[in-house]
């Protein structure tokens, strides 16, 4: 029997708000044990949350970047649940009421366009950290982190396979980061991903029995825990045995599941309306106002980039890849009009150099507006592209502009008829031999003569130019 | 009627450890506190909306500011009567009343993940 | 000068700014006077150091001739209203040595003002009773006589007043427990409405009905305690913005015209005949001040309860999820696992009339229950707000009303059936769950000697239409002038 993959993704996205979602306190990633503590933070007797307006707007932003529907009347609820990293015993979240639902990500798999459904996009506050110590039999919080805000976005369980989910991931990375909702770190626990996973019989409508991944935290662990779950329910099915519904824990070590214990007794949250926030109302002038912020998303940009620049899909989606670089592309061409040629020097030069030097796009010494200019040089033939190469190797190390830099290295392309035309007739005169043959038609002999005149020019002669002028000149004296 | 051991599971639920003696005797009180407020199922609420805010206020949001430790001084006799927004806590708050601590961490049994 | 603790705030303002006596004098006076009548058992702590330290800052202020409606009066505050550096326990065992690192809002309000703390006042364990007998620190004792219950959760707040200890106190009310107090002991009580006072910094029971509010022996005094702790809060999202009116102004105001209902559904059988005689009397003179009497119809008040005893449980299940032994807090000795910590810890710390609730309030909210006891509750809540909504709208001004269907009762008459508790709280409750400020002066006294109260119910925001009526009824009676014997 052949079996369907049938995965969803619950992510949570921690959003990079400067204090958390219901407090005054820090919502920086690190710092001291318990430095970022305040009343609500430490559930101190008394303390009462207030809801950060931030964190909603970025709850918005990422609604309408997901062509999400928002909610208008919105309330927060409480979870409850005793976990030592979770300071008031219930974590204020949303219940049946998400902000946004219904929404979908886009992404490509290659050629392939794939979009995968939202269920819904909701808001809460992150828990606190524990670290386990076996050989002391204690566990230590920390609780800097609790009360970040947090999305949780739920994909429906559309997506099919391993790989899939792995691109999915990154698409919904790749968003939160083009909209500056998040930083989308996934090593630093910004970014962190459960996962429902389940098999059928191909055709079959009804799912499988389904088990949660738990605390995927990389998009390589994401891939493998699911390939090795996919493989576990396939054995267990294949064999005649079914699969239990259990929340299991990815161990990175021995690329195994195992079940979670905590997880063992079944859970009844007990939501109910948090009676300390006031309803949250997204009024429709209030989702105007933040659509009036938002970048231009990655699908729109492929789309331009395709049919206005006329780009390959492969080179959009690289270059789409992250906000900046993209930014940074557009106004490449915005200084050169020549996209092709801006994409490869992105994609290649630019890229390349960038990450040998380990260096973001942002931090790039050479600027948009420079390589424009190298650009432009090349196609109005003051330099070649063999010389573009060294000269943008001398702005990237430097951190100077083109023109300097060919100005220096007395670089400038020989492009002028008269000059590059004396030196052809010196050439054919120095080479009397060779010039019989040409001039008898041996193709060959004219490689050996843009030879020399590259040469006696250092390179420097446009090449298009000694062509042509060659055959020119050859013709005058075979006439 | 909730019998002993439907008690025990929500006690379990709440993360209490009902005395045996006193069991029996919980059982009878909330099985009449719940049999008492049962009562509401003989009011007619079709096409009422549950309550969940009392004076209807909306968006009472805060800006997205840090409040650093020492941001609001104590307050003084006829000084100033703004109410400052709550900031951070420095660690001793933490550490004078917390039961068990490790360094800068909080302390607490082995958890099983 | 154990006389100077019976002052009332007027005299004691004049007294302070006439260098009759000093700040530190009256403190100590205070202090002096709860030592004495310590055996009531009103505080949970008094904190004579801090007061006198902080009563010399005040008469360094009235050196420089400083003055302010409460500067250097003394108060005390319920041990549920966390106060910075100083022990706050909710008179639980679960927080026993809990010691908070900020003042709630009120606190730091008070202080502002210049009001000084002399202790923090008992109270039934988180807010949860009306005998004040389910307090880790022991019941309070009625001052009028100490066989009775001073009523509750406020006890310590009203008895403190009652037996003229301090002149002020702060209680939380959130289903008669300052009301329900203030008439067992013949003082002034009001719980404004519900966002008039912020309640950060106040341990929460059920947030949706919580709000903290002043006893005094008089409705002037109540009008100033009252003023000085309402307005904004950052850091109360419930807490209201709207401008806080000048109370005493509206003291004394004619009440000639003004449309007080009488709720019909309030005078039923099992109203004692004395609360009733009481109550009829003070509507009687409320007459002869020239308000119009006009019966209204709250048809939900006898389910009220119900809503009430499914919607705080839940909250306060909720609430108290954060009393767990780690941060803060009770926690239980020996090698226990995580589970067994948390279970040890909280049956340890919790007392039995909380664990009830704890109870009854996760299964009104488990999975299954919801929708039959929570939202059919919010529904029910709704009707009640609907039948105090039409009531205002056209046919009354104010609402006057028992406070309580019977007398003071005695200490441990009704401990063993918790719905006969519960029910003295019917006339109370539904205030709380329509979120109406609600007010209680003397009215008269029991044949047992003990107070009665009546209470006055107003629009939302509308807490200047009580004083009124109230500084009305208090000019032309003397209920408010008796005070018990151990007072002198």
């Amino acid at each position: 029997m052949e079996f369907e993959t049938v995965i969803g993704l619950e992510v949570h996205v921690q959003l990079s708000t400067q204090s958390k979602m219901f407090c005054n306190a820090s919502a920086a990633y690190g710092g001291e044990p318990n430095e970022y503590i305040d009343p609500v933070t430490l559930g101190l007797p008394g303390a009462l949350p207030v809801a950060n307006k931030r964190a909603v707007e970025f709850a918005i932003m990422l609604g309408l970047a997901t062509n999400s529907e928002i909610r208008r009347f919105n309330r927060f609820a409480r979870k409850h649940y005793f976990y030592p990293d979770l300071p008031k015993g219930y974590q204020i979240s949303q219940f049946d009421e998400p902000i946004c639902e219904r929404g979908s990500v886009e992404f490509y798999m290659g050629e392939a366009k794939r979009t995968i459904g939202l269920k819904r996009i909701h808001m809460e506050e992150d828990a606190g950290k524990n670290i386990h110590d076996s050989r002391t039999q204690a566990s230590l919080v920390d609780l800097n982190r609790a009360g970040v805000p947090l999305l949780e976005v739920v994909s429906e369980p559309e997506i099919r396979s391993s790989a899939e989910a792995a691109a999915y991931l990154r698409a919904v990375r790749q968003l939160v980061r083009y909209l500056g909702v998040s930083d989308g770190n996934m090593e630093e626990g910004s970014l962190r991903c459960d996962a429902n996973i389940s098999l059928r019989p191909v055709g079959q409508l009804k799912f499988g029995t389904r088990t949660e991944i738990k605390n995927l935290n990389s998009f390589k662990f994401v891939e493998r825990a699911l390939e090795y779950e996919v493989a576990r329910q396939m054995a267990l099915l294949k064999n005649g045995q079914s699969v239990v519904q259990e929340t299991l824990l990815f161990d990175s070590a021995t690329g195994t599941t195992r079940p979670m214990r905590s997880k063992e007794e079944s859970a009844d949250y007990r939501y109910f309306p948090d009676p300390d926030l006031p309803p949250v109302v997204v009024e429709e002038s209030w989702v105007r106002e933040v659509e009036s912020t938002l970048p231009k998303l990655p699908a729109r940009w492929i789309q331009d980039l395709v049919s206005e620049y006329g780009l390959s899909l492969y080179d959009a989606t690289v270059l789409t890849d992250e906000k900046a670089a993209v930014e940074f592309f557009n106004d490449v061409v915005a200084a050169c009009s020549n996209a092709k040629a801006a994409c490869n020097w992105v994609t290649s030069e630019l890229f390349g150099s960038l990450n040998k030097q380990g260096l973001e796009i942002e931090k790039s010494p050479v600027s948009a507006k420079a390589l424009g200019e190298l650009i432009s040089m090349v196609d109005a033939s003051e330099i070649s592209g063999k010389m573009a190469k060294a000269v943008f190797e001398e702005m990237f190390s430097a951190g100077r502009s083109a023109a300097e830099v060919v100005k220096e290295k007395g670089l400038k392309q020989i492009s002028d008829d008269d000059s590059i035309l004396a030196i052809i007739k010196r050439e054919f005169d120095a080479n009397p031999k060779q010039l019989a043959g040409y001039l008898g038609g041996n193709e060959r002999l004219h490689g050996f003569f843009v030879g020399q005149v590259m040469k006696a020019t250092e390179g420097a002669a446009n090449p298009k130019k000694v062509n042509d002028l060659l055959r020119e000149e050859a013709e005058r004296r075979k006439g | 009627m909730l019998s002993e051991e439907e008690i025990q599971k929500l006690a379990t639920l709440a993360r209490l450890e009902i005395e045996p003696s006193f069991k029996p005797v919980v059982t009878t009180h909330v099985n009449s506190i719940i049999g008492y407020v049962a009562r509401l199922n003989e009011i007619d609420t079709s096409g009422i909306e549950a309550l969940s805010h009392i004076q209807g206020a909306t968006n009472v949001l805060r800006e997205d500011a840090v409040q650093p430790v020492g941001a609001a001084a104590d307050p003084t006799p006829l000084g100033d009567p703004t109410i400052p927004p709550q900031p951070m806590l420095d660690s001793d708050a933490l550490a004078r009343n917390v039961p068990a601590s490790s360094g800068r961490f909080i302390k607490v049994p082995l958890i099983v993940e | 000068m154990s006389e100077l603790a019976s002052l009332s705030i007027a005299e004691i303002r004049s007294g302070l700014d006439e260098k009759k006596f000093s700040c530190t004098e009256l403190t100590t006076a205070c202090l002096d006077k709860a030592e004495k009548l310590s055996s009531l058992n009103c505080f949970t702590l008094l904190t004579p150091e801090q007061a006198l330290k902080d009563a010399a800052a005040i008469d360094a202020l009235l050196k420089q001739g400083k003055s302010a409606p409460l500067l250097g009066v003394p108060v005390g505050i319920k041990d549920v209203i966390c106060t910075k550096g100083v022990r706050t326990t909710a008179a639980s065992k679960i927080l026993s040595n809990f010691i908070p690192p900020y003042d709630a809002t009120v606190v730091r309000r008070l202080k502002t003002a210049g009001a000084v703390s002399i202790g923090k006042l008992n109270m039934d364990e988180f807010a949860m009773g009306s005998s004040n007998e389910n307090s880790a620190f022991g019941p309070v004792k009625n001052p009028w006589n100490p066989q009775y219950v001073p009523g509750g959760s406020s006890g310590g707040s009203a008895a403190a007043v009652a037996a003229r200890i301090c002149p002020i106190t702060l209680g939380t009310d959130t289903g008669g427990s300052i009301r329900q107090p203030a008439a067992f002991c013949g003082i002034v009580g009001l719980k404004p409405t519900y966002g008039r006072v912020s309640r950060y910094g106040v341990i929460a029971y059920a947030s949706s009905l919580d709000q903290v509010g002043g006893f005094a022996q008089n409705v002037h005094d109540c009008a100033l305690v009252t003023q000085a702790i309402c307005g904004e809060d950052p850091n109360d999202a419930t807490c209201s913005k709207r401008p806080v009116p000048d109370f005493a102004k509206a003291l004394g105001r004619d009440i000639k015209g003004l449309r007080i209902g009488i709720p019909k559904e309030y005078f039923v059988s099992g109203l004692a005949p004395e609360v009733s005689e009481a109550t009829k009397k003070a509507i009687g003179v409320l007459e002869g001040l020239g308000a119009k009497t006009v019966e209204v119809s709250l048809p939900h008040t006898d389910v009220a309860v119900s809503v009430y005893y499914i919607l705080a449980p839940a909250e306060a299940s909720s609430n108290l999820s954060r009393y767990d032994g780690i941060r803060y807090g009770h926690r239980a000795e020996g090698q226990l696992d995580l589970k067994a910590l948390y279970s040890k810890s909280r049956s340890e710390g919790f007392g039995k009339e909380v664990q009830r609730r704890i109870l009854v309030g996760t299964y009104v909210l488990s999975a299954g229950y919801f929708d039959a006891f929570y939202v059919k509750a919010q529904k029910v809540r709704s009707l009640i707000v609907k039948d105090f909504t039409e009531a205002f709208a056209s046919k009354c001004d104010v609402i006057v009303a028992p406070t309580t269907p019977t007398p003071p009762f005695k200490i441990g008459e009704k401990v063993s059936d918790p719905i006969q508790m519960y029910l003295n709280d019917i006339f109370t409750i539904p205030v709380n769950l329509a979120g109406l400020p609600g007010m209680v002066v003397p009215c008269g006294a029991a044949s047992s000697g003990l107070p009665i109260g009546l209470q006055l119910i107003g629009r939302p925001w509308d807490e200047e239409t009580l004083f009124s009526v109230a500084s009305a009824y208090e000019g032309a009676t003397d209920w408010h002038k008796k005070s018990p014997a151990v007072a002198a």
